[in-house]
C-alpha cells in the first residue's frame, strides 16, 4: 500500500498542474492572477498590521502595512469583472462603477459602504484594545446593513442591526468593561496565529474571487445560469439600480414576501429553531441560578454573628 | 433633480422642527413642574419666560468645556455624537402628517422616507443604536460612578427593548404591515384606534417606551442620590447638551410612536369626511391633529415625572422582565386568537376581549401577586 504512494502522488500532483496549466489557457486567467497578486499583498500588509508577539512595538510594520493594504483594496476596485451579459456589460466594464452608470449615487454609496466595512474590519483585528476592537467590529456591522439596504434587502439590514449591532457587540462590550477595568490584558496586545490566519483568510478570499471570474467565464458561454454564481441579467439590472421604493405595489412587498417564505416554505426549520434558542435560554437560566453559597453565610442571609447581611 | 430636492427639504424641516421642538420642551417641562408644585417657573428672560431656551442654549455653548484627565478622548468625544446621531436618524421613517397635494405631480407624503416597508423596524433598529453613546460615555469618562452609570442604564434599555417589541406585534397583526403610515390608515378605515383595542399592549409599550426613554419612574441613569450624573457625570458644556437633547429626542420618537401606533395618527372621527381627501385644508388639519396628539402624549409624560418616585433597580428590572414580557406575550396571545378566528372587522369583540384580559390580569395581581415581597437578590445571599 505505501510503495503505491509516491506513484499515486505524482499522478495527483500531475493531474493539478495539468489542471492549472489549463486554467492558465482561459480567457480571463490574467485578471486572476492579477487580483491574485493584489489579495496577495493585501494579505502581506494585513499581516504586517497584526499586533504579533514580540513585535509589538513596531511603527513601522504597520505603517507599511496599512500602506500595502490600502494600495491593494485600491487595486482590487479597478480589476474588471467580466459579467458576460451583453446588455450590463457596456455600463459594467470594471469593478469600479459596477452597478451602471445611469445611478452614480449608487455606486458611490456602494464604494462608500464597501471600504468603511473593511477599513473597519481590518481595524478591528489590528487594534490592541478589545474595547475598540468591539467598537470598529459594530461599524462593521452598520456598514454591512448598509450594503444590504443598497440591494433592497431591508428586512435584513434591520434585522442585522438589531440582533448583531444592538444586542451582541453591546454585551461583548459589557464583558470586556466589566472584566478589564484597568485596560486590556497581556493577551489582548498580541494576536493568536497571524500566519495561519492571514494565509487561510488569503485563500478564502482567492477562491472567491476566481470562482466569481470563472463563473462569469461560463455565463459568457453558453448562458449556463445552473453553474454560475453570479446572478442572471435581470436580478443584477433590478439591483443595480437603488431599490425604487416609490413605485412598489402591494404585490412586491418586501417583508410580506419574506414572511411568506419563513412560515410556508420553511415553517419547519422556524419552528426548530424557536425551540432551539428556548431550549438555550433555559438553560442559560439553569446555569445562571444556581444559588452559589458564599463561606459564612447560611440559608437565611445571616453570617455566624447573627449580623442580618442582606440589604433591604 | 426632484428625486433627491423632496427628501432634502424634508429633512430640513424634520431637523429644524425636533431641534427648535426640544428647546421649548425643556422650557414646558419646567413650566409644568413648577405648575405641579405650584410655582411660578422660569419667568426672567421674555414674557412668560419664552426666552429661556435661547438663554439655555447660550450658556450650553458658553460654558467651559472639560475632558477628565485619564479620560478615553476619542471616544468621550463620540458618545454624546453618536447618542444624538441616532436619535436624529429614528426620525427617518416617523410620519408627522399623511398627504400634501402638489400641483402636477403625485401628492407628497410627509415622511422622510416613505413606502419604506420596514418602517417600525427601522425605528427601533435605530434606537437600539441610542445604546452605545450610553455605554461609551459611561467607560469613556474614567470615572467608577459614570461606569457604574452607563453599565446600569445600558442594561435598562437593553432589557425593555424586549417589551417595547413584544407589545407592537398585536398592532402588526391588526393592521398587517410594519409601515407607520399603513398603521394609520388602517385604524382610520376601522375607525377603531388600537389602544381601545388592544389595552394590554398600549399600556406594555407605554411603560417600556417611557424606560426607553428614560423617563422618570425610569430615570435611572441619573438617579443623583446614587450615582451623582450616572453615564454624563463628566460631562460638561455643549457635550452634556447633546446627552440632554437626545434624550428629549427619545421622549419626541416614543411620543410620535404612541400617536401613531395606539392613538389613531392623524384620524378624528368628528374630521371624518377630511379623511381620504387630498387637499390643503385637509393636509393642514392632519399634521395639526398628529402633532397636538403628540404633544399630549408628552404632556402626560410629564405628568407622570411629577407624580411617580422613582423605581428601585431591581424593582425596574422586575418590571421588565416579570411583569411586562408576560403582559406583552398575554396581549399577543390575545390578539392572535382574535385575527385567527373573529371576522376582520369585528373590532367590537376583540375590544371586548382585549379589556377583559385586562380584568384577568388585575384579577391575577390582586390574588397571588405579592408586590411588597420583592427583595434585593445579589450572587452569594440567597
Amino acid at each position: 500500500m505505501l510503495a503505491h504512494f509516491p506513484v499515486l502522488a505524482a499522478s495527483r500532483i500531475s493531474l493539478l498542474a495539468d489542471q492549472f496549466r489549463s486554467a492558465l489557457q482561459q480567457p480571463h486567467s490574467g485578471l486572476v492572477l492579477r487580483s491574485l497578486l493584489i489579495l496577495v499583498a493585501g494579505g502581506v500588509g494585513l499581516y504586517l498590521m497584526l499586533p504579533r508577539g514580540r513585535h509589538t512595538g513596531r511603527r513601522f510594520d504597520r505603517i507599511i502595512g496599512a500602506a500595502l493594504a490600502t494600495l491593494s483594496l485600491v487595486l482590487l476596485a479597478t480589476v474588471e469583472i467580466p459579467t458576460g451579459l451583453a446588455e450590463v456589460e457596456s455600463a459594467q466594464k470594471t469593478l469600479l462603477w459596477s452597478f451602471g452608470s445611469e445611478s452614480k449615487i449608487t455606486g458611490f454609496t456602494f464604494y462608500a459602504l464597501a471600504a468603511i466595512s473593511l477599513v473597519s474590519a481590518v481595524m478591528m483585528i489590528t487594534s490592541r484594545n478589545p474595547v475598540y476592537s468591539a467598537l470598529w467590529f459594530a461599524v462593521v456591522l452598520l456598514g454591512n446593513s448598509g450594503l444590504f439596504l443598497l440591494q433592497g434587502a431591508e428586512f435584513l439590514s434591520a434585522a442585522t442591526i438589531i440582533v448583531y449591532a444592538g444586542a451582541i457587540v453591546v454585551t461583548f462590550l459589557f464583558v470586556i468593561m466589566l472584566a478589564q477595568p484597568s485596560g486590556a490584558a497581556k493577551y489582548d496586545h498580541v494576536s493568536r496565529e497571524p500566519l495561519l490566519s492571514c494565509l487561510t483568510g488569503l485563500i478564502l478570499s482567492s477562491v472567491l474571487v476566481g470562482t466569481l471570474h470563472y463563473s462569469a467565464r461560463l455565463d459568457v458561454r453558453g448562458g449556463a445560469t445552473e453553474t454560475s454564481i453570479l446572478p442572471s441579467a435581470e436580478i443584477i439590472t433590478l439591483s443595480s439600480t437603488l431599490p425604487d421604493s416609490r413605485h412598489r405595489t402591494d404585490a412586491n412587498r418586501h417583508v410580506a414576501g419574506l414572511g411568506k417564505a419563513l412560515f410556508l416554505d420553511h415553517v419547519v426549520s422556524v419552528e426548530v429553531i424557536g425551540v432551539l434558542l428556548l431550549a438555550a435560554v433555559v438553560g442559560a437560566m439553569l446555569i445562571a441560578g444556581h444559588p452559589v453559597h458564599a463561606p459564612g453565610v447560611n440559608e437565611t442571609g445571616r453570617n455566624k454573628t447573627g449580623r442580618n447581611d442582606r440589604p433591604s | 433633480m426632484q428625486v433627491w430636492l423632496e427628501p432634502l427639504i424634508k429633512i430640513v424641516l424634520v431637523v429644524l422642527a425636533t431641534q427648535a421642538a426640544v428647546a421649548y420642551l425643556v422650557l414646558v417641562e419646567r413650566k409644568v413642574a413648577a405648575y405641579m408644585q405650584d410655582r411660578l417657573g422660569p419667568n426672567r428672560v421674555g414674557p412668560w419666560g419664552l426666552f429661556q431656551p435661547i438663554a439655555d442654549g447660550a450658556k450650553f455653548i458658553l460654558k467651559e468645556e472639560l475632558i477628565p484627565a485619564g479620560a478615553d478622548r476619542a471616544l468621550f468625544l463620540i458618545a454624546p455624537v453618536s447618542i444624538l446621531a441616532a436619535a436624529t436618524l429614528a426620525f427617518a421613517t416617523i410620519p408627522f402628517g399623511y398627504l400634501v397635494p402638489w400641483p402636477g405631480a403625485d401628492p407628497i407624503e410627509l415622511t422622510i422616507a416613505p413606502k419604506v416597508d420596514i418602517g417600525l423596524l427601522f425605528v427601533f433598529a435605530i434606537g437600539s443604536l441610542g445604546v452605545y453613546g450610553v455605554i461609551l460615555g459611561g467607560w469613556a469618562s474614567n470615572n467608577k460612578y459614570s461606569l457604574l452609570g452607563g453599565l446600569r442604564s445600558s442594561a435598562q434599555l437593553v432589557s425593555y427593548e424586549i417589551p417595547l417589541g413584544l407589545s407592537v406585534i398585536g398592532v402588526l397583526l391588526f393592521s398587517g404591515s410594519l409601515r407607520l403610515e399603513t398603521i394609520i390608515t388602517a385604524q382610520a378605515q376601522s375607525g377603531w384606534w388600537w389602544f381601545a383595542v388592544q389595552p394590554l399592549g398600549f399600556l406594555v409599550f407605554m411603560v417600556s417606551g417611557c424606560a426607553e426613554a428614560s423617563r422618570l419612574p425610569f430615570d435611572l441613569p441619573e438617579c443623583e442620590q446614587e450615582l451623582v450624573g450616572g453615564y454624563h457625570t463628566e460631562y460638561t458644556a455643549m457635550k452634556f447638551g447633546m446627552f440632554a437633547f437626545a434624550e428629549y429626542l427619545h421622549l419626541i420618537t416614543v411620543a410620535f410612536l404612541t400617536v401613531n401606533l395606539y392613538l389613531g395618527g392623524w384620524h378624528l372621527w368628528g374630521l371624518a369626511p377630511y379623511a381620504d381627501e387630498v387637499g390643503w385644508f385637509g393636509a393642514i388639519v392632519r399634521v395639526l391633529v398628529l402633532n397636538i396628539k403628540m404633544l399630549l402624549v408628552i404632556l402626560f409624560f410629564m405628568w407622570i415625572r411629577w407624580s411617580w418616585p422613582r423605581f428601585r433597580y431591581d424593582q425596574l428590572m422586575n418590571i421588565a422582565w416579570k411583569v411586562m414580557i408576560p403582559l406583552g406575550v398575554i396581549n399577543l396571545l390575545v390578539c392572535a386568537v382574535c385575527q385567527e378566528f373573529l371576522d376582520p372587522k369585528n373590532y367590537l369583540t376583540r375590544a371586548v376581549l382585549g379589556w377583559l384580559a385586562v380584568g384577568g390580569c388585575v384579577l391575577y395581581a390582586a390574588l397571588f401577586a405579592h408586590p411588597g415581597k420583592t427583595r434585593l437578590k445579589a450572587p452569594g445571599i440567597t
